[in-house]
């Protein structure tokens, strides 16, 4: 049992109220003069005890009245619906690898497993087992958090080992019916290639992302073409055929392959519906590919001139789907506002561009600035909270009828 | 038969003893139709036609010269009876209800009987009893009843039941034929009054015990929780009234069936009233007792 509003119970200094009237009365009852006490003094002590044990009754019920009273103010709620053996629980961001964390964190998550919270991975359903593969699928935090929300309803907080990084803590934060409590994991700089583009005939253009917890940094960098493979600190290049590879040489598995004979190309296809929409796709298009360090040839065709066999990636504006083609991204979902966006370029250029950026980025936040909102829920359709004010407005009823019954009958 | 009957409040606002004797015997007598007793005696009464077997030597000679007729002079009869009042006036006759004291009635009471034993022709003696005892003693004349009036007016219960040795002295001595009357609310510490009244039951011919009572003694109407105050001890109890009012009924009408049962072994006749009842049964039940005495 909980209460909405805990700072109406000091409302319970009430309780000296009926303490006070108790003690203050006490001391004056009638007096009255007869001729002799010899009789009453006869009358069973049991008596005097009876009319003790009366007033500690009235005492008793009065004090439990403004006790229920206050209580009232507070709003009490009881949590029904769902099974109180329900465990908390610690839930871990898979990407988070345990053994490099430090002894601090280690000690924090075991004597949470012994205080019998379960632990389970920040993944669609929560699996308690270790990490399977290495999920490198872009992960929503805040998504995975109401889900966690909805499910494990039984306590007052979670705990979430994560690394916190801001690219996983994109979006409106969440609102959910308990606290989120952090357990920040350490992050180790990790370093990738971003991209390799061709300048010119013997010369590459390589960008490496570094990345930590306070930033994100890209180095640019120039290499010549090797003839079988060359190193140019902090990379190695191999050329095999007529594809180069690039690797770093502080993480020899990260390695990209740049094919030197193969142009990318991209098409617009399009119908007579989009005809009036296709000049700012065309010019966006356009533009991204001639700021892109990789040379694309940009192709605008007609729904009946274009051949599916096409490998080029297709920028679809029809109003029929393509049959087979994979490769492609459905632009039908522009609206006519979105076209003349400040951003419709930027968007466009993040769904023709991929970038790895998102999924490597170390950059943490504070956990404060993590916090979901939190907001004690009660009252909704499907609730699972069950305000307790009828029966205790009952009971309290009840128990001013009993009352005043024994005082009246007292008196 | 219609009585007269005065109730304690109304006499509560009569001033003087006198007064309220008078409306009390008065107002008594008035349906009894009792006359007084007459016969031959020094004070003149009144006269009546000779009848056979008069005493000729009461036959008024003058009237029967003035008349020609026989007149027989009677006066009112002295009799040899005494009646004692014993009234207690100890600190516990303060009993109050409904703005009448115990003490009050007793004094009524003592004052009614007085007048009518006086009107009897009977000596009359009054014993207040407290730690001490104030006492006119038995007598009959014509400023008796005076005496009496007037020690009742002054006296003021207070203190408690006197010693028996001070009782023996004034009583133990006497002549002629007694009716003794207590008058008390039988609240005593040992069994004061109870040893004193046995005494005199074995002494005396005939003792009357008149008992004083509240009507709320008795039925114990009182509510919520109480405090009382002993009047003689000072001691206080506090109770709840309803709860110890069945076991306070049970144990004071045992004690009033013991007190029966006692003044019935010891043949005292013992008479119950209510501070709330008229004064006229004491009155009827002192002639009974009386009536029993040769006129």
């Amino acid at each position: 049992m909980s209460v909405l509003y805990p700072v109406y119970l000091w409302s319970l200094l009430l309780l000296v109220i009926p303490i006070a009237v108790h003690l203050l009365s006490k001391n004056n009852p009638r007096r009255i003069k007869i001729g002799s006490v010899k009789l009453l003094k006869q009358t069973d002590s049991r008596i005097f005890r009876r009319i003790a044990f009366h007033d500690a009754w009235l005492l008793a019920l009065r004090a439990l009245i403004f006790a229920l009273l206050s209580f009232l103010i507070a709003s009490p709620e009881i949590a029904c619906k769902y099974k109180a053996s329900e465990k908390s629980w610690i839930l871990i961001e898979p990407t988070v690898s345990l053994e490099g964390q430090s002894t601090d964190f280690h000690k924090k998550l075991d004597s949470l497993v012994k205080a019998g919270y379960e632990v389970h991975f920040l993944k669609p359903d929560f699996p308690t087992t270790s990490r399977t593969t290495q999920e490198n699928a872009r992960m929503d935090m805040w998504s995975l958090l109401a889900e966690a929300d909805k499910v494990n309803r039984d306590t007052l907080a979670f705990f979430v080992a994560s690394s916190l990084r801001e690219s996983s803590l994109q979006g409106k934060r969440p609102t959910l019916s308990r606290q989120v409590q952090w357990l920040e994991t350490s992050t180790d700089e990790t370093a990738w290639i971003e991209r390799i583009a061709q300048l010119s005939d013997d010369s590459l253009f390589i960008v490496i992302a570094i990345s930590s917890a306070n930033e994100t940094r890209f180095e640019h960098l120039i290499a010549g073409m090797p003839n079988k493979s060359s190193v140019v600190p902090p990379i190695e290049l191999i050329k095999q055929g007529d594809s180069i590879g690039v690797s770093l040489i502080s993480n020899p598995n990260e390695k990209k392959w740049f094919s030197l004979t193969k142009r990318e190309s991209w098409c617009i296809v399009y119908d007579e519906q989009f005809a009036n929409v296709l000049p700012y796709f065309e010019r966006a298009v356009k533009a991204i590919a001639q700021f892109s360090p990789t040379k694309i040839s940009v192709e605008v065709k007609k729904e009946t001139e274009w051949q599916e066999k096409s490998e080029a990636k297709i920028i679809w504006l029809c109003h029929r789907k393509p049959l087979k083609h994979l490769n492609y991204l459905d632009a039908t979902g522009f609206s006519e506002e979105s076209l003349l966006d400040e951003h419709f370029v930027h968007t466009l250029s993040e769904m023709l561009l991929p970038e790895s950026t998102s999924e490597n980025d170390r950059r943490k936040v504070s956990s404060e600035m993590a916090m979901p909102i939190t907001r004690y829920e009660h009252h909704t359709s499907n609730e699972q909270r069950t305000s307790l004010m009828f029966p205790i407005w009952i009971l309290v009823t009840l128990l001013v009828g009993l009352e005043r019954w024994i005082a009246f009958s007292k008196e | 038969m219609a009585l007269r009957q005065v109730s304690p409040k109304l006499l509560a606002s009569l001033k003087g003893l006198n007064l309220i004797a008078k409306t009390v015997v008065d107002g008594f007598m008035l349906g009894l139709h009792q006359s007084k007793r007459s016969g031959a005696g020094l004070e003149f009464s009144e006269y009546r036609p000779y009848q056979l077997g008069d005493d000729v030597r009461q036959i008024d000679w003058k009237l029967v010269a003035r008349s020609d007729k026989f007149f027989v002079r009677t006066s009112e009869v002295e009799t040899s009876v005494a009646v004692r009042i014993l009234l207690d006036a100890s600190a516990s006759m303060q009993h109050e209800e409904d703005g009448i004291t115990k003490f009050d009635y007793a004094r009524w009471l003592a004052a009614s009987l007085s007048y009518l034993a006086h009107q009897q022709g009977d000596a009359i003696g009054l014993y207040a009893v407290q730690t001490h005892i104030t006492h006119v003693p038995a007598h009959h004349d014509k400023n008796q009843l005076k005496k009496i009036f007037s020690t009742l007016e002054t006296l003021t219960p207070q203190g408690k039941w006197a010693e028996r040795t001070q009782l023996d002295g004034l009583l133990s001595r006497s002549k002629r034929r007694e009716i003794t009357i207590f008058i008390s609310d039988m609240n005593e510490h040992t069994d004061e009054i109870l040893s004193a009244l046995k005494a005199y039951a074995r002494l005396k011919n005939d003792v009357l015990l008149f008992h004083l009572i509240g009507a709320n003694e008795l039925e114990f109407n009182y509510k919520g929780e109480i405090e009382f105050e002993d009047l003689e001890s000072g001691e206080l109890v506090r109770i709840n009234a309803e709860v110890a009012k069945t076991q306070y009924q049970a144990s004071i009408s045992n004690r009033l069936k013991s007190l029966e049962k006692s003044m019935q072994a010891e043949r005292i006749d013992y008479q119950r009233f209510l501070i709330q009842e008229p004064l006229d049964a004491a009155l009827r039940k002192f002639l009974t007792i009386r009536n029993r005495f040769p006129k």
